[in-house]
């Protein structure tokens, strides 16, 4: 039990990341860590030490995460409507529309909360947990290029709104 | 999503100076510091014991479903052993197969005494020691 712990020190940040990007309620984001963490030591047996602990960590957390959201029925942006998905976030009005520098990172962040959760989680082990394109792949299921692709994707989403935020802010 | 882009998300990430749309580097500066950020949820922490308390918990849980299964399984098993018993001693029943109990009241007597004395020390002696543990 005390390895377990070490463990699960070792890896609660990156659980917590990748939950709490995913998930918004506080209680229900705690009871998930743990029970990704519980679903950790029952499969600890079928670790083949293949890819990194943490990786395989993450690899759990994420599908969990994701079961988590399709059996409530939260919105899952499919690749099919991401066109129409990209027109209506840039489109979309914030009330946050003006925003002074120290709040850019939390507009970035509301932002950040209302991608898909594939887009989330990539930009999180990306910026977040300094993971390799190679890593989230296994982590997401997706090959490194379409990583690659969400990624810039995402961050130009992002750009794009926020540019449209600052215009707005110049014009005034 | 075009040349322009890519490059300047490149080279904003790799800290180098970009060029290009004014307004556009700006928003991805904003964009990059605001992704760098640590996220604010974090656990508590005494996260790691919870996890452990609730591993133990769902253990004993599966020990105790055993044990139950193997009771079931043992008192089936007795009742088979027992019919089986009858069956092939060609056993019958009569009342006087008790009557011989008769004779030996006291001891009887004292074997309830005894295995009820010793139910009574393995509830106070033993389960309390096991459930301490």
């Amino acid at each position: 039990m005390q390895a377990f712990r070490l463990l699960i020190g070792q890896h609660e940040r990156l659980v917590a990341h990748m939950i709490g990007r995913l998930v918004k309620n506080n209680e229900e984001r705690e009871e998930l860590c743990q029970d990704v963490f519980l679903k950790v030591y029952e499969k600890l047996a079928d670790f083949s030490f293949q890819s990194k602990l943490s990786t395989w960590v993450a690899i759990i957390a994420y599908r969990h995460a994701i079961n988590w959201m399709r059996k409530r029925k939260m919105p899952m942006t499919d690749l099919a409507e991401e066109d129409h998905f990209k027109a209506a976030f840039v489109e979309e009005e914030n009330p946050e529309s003006l925003l002074s520098d120290q709040d850019m990172n939390g507009f970035v962040m509301t932002l950040v909360d209302a991608l898909p959760p594939q887009y989330k989680t990539i930009l999180t082990l990306y910026h977040v947990d300094a993971m390799s394109y190679g890593e989230i792949g296994e982590v997401t299921g997706l090959p490194e290029g379409t990583v690659k692709s969400y990624l810039f994707r995402a961050r130009n989403l992002l750009k794009e709104k926020v540019k449209k935020c600052i215009g707005k802010e110049a014009l005034l | 999503m075009n040349i322009h882009d890519e490059e300047m998300q490149k080279n904003l990430e790799a800290g180098r100076p970009a060029s290009g749309d004014e307004v556009d580097v700006k928003a991805y500066r904003h964009v990059f510091d605001a992704l760098r950020q640590e996220p604010e949820f974090v656990l508590p922490h005494t996260f790691a014991s919870r996890v452990v308390r609730a591993l133990v918990q769902q253990q004993t849980e599966k020990t105790t479903v055993r044990e139950y299964v193997w009771f079931g399984v043992g008192i089936v098993l007795l009742f088979a052993a027992f019919i089986a018993a009858i069956v092939l001693t060609g056993f019958k029943f009569d009342i006087g197969v008790f009557s011989a109990i008769k004779s030996y009241k006291g001891l009887f007597l004292f074997a309830i005494v005894f295995i009820t004395f010793l139910h009574f020390l393995d509830r106070r002696l033993l389960r309390n020691k096991r459930t301490a543990n």
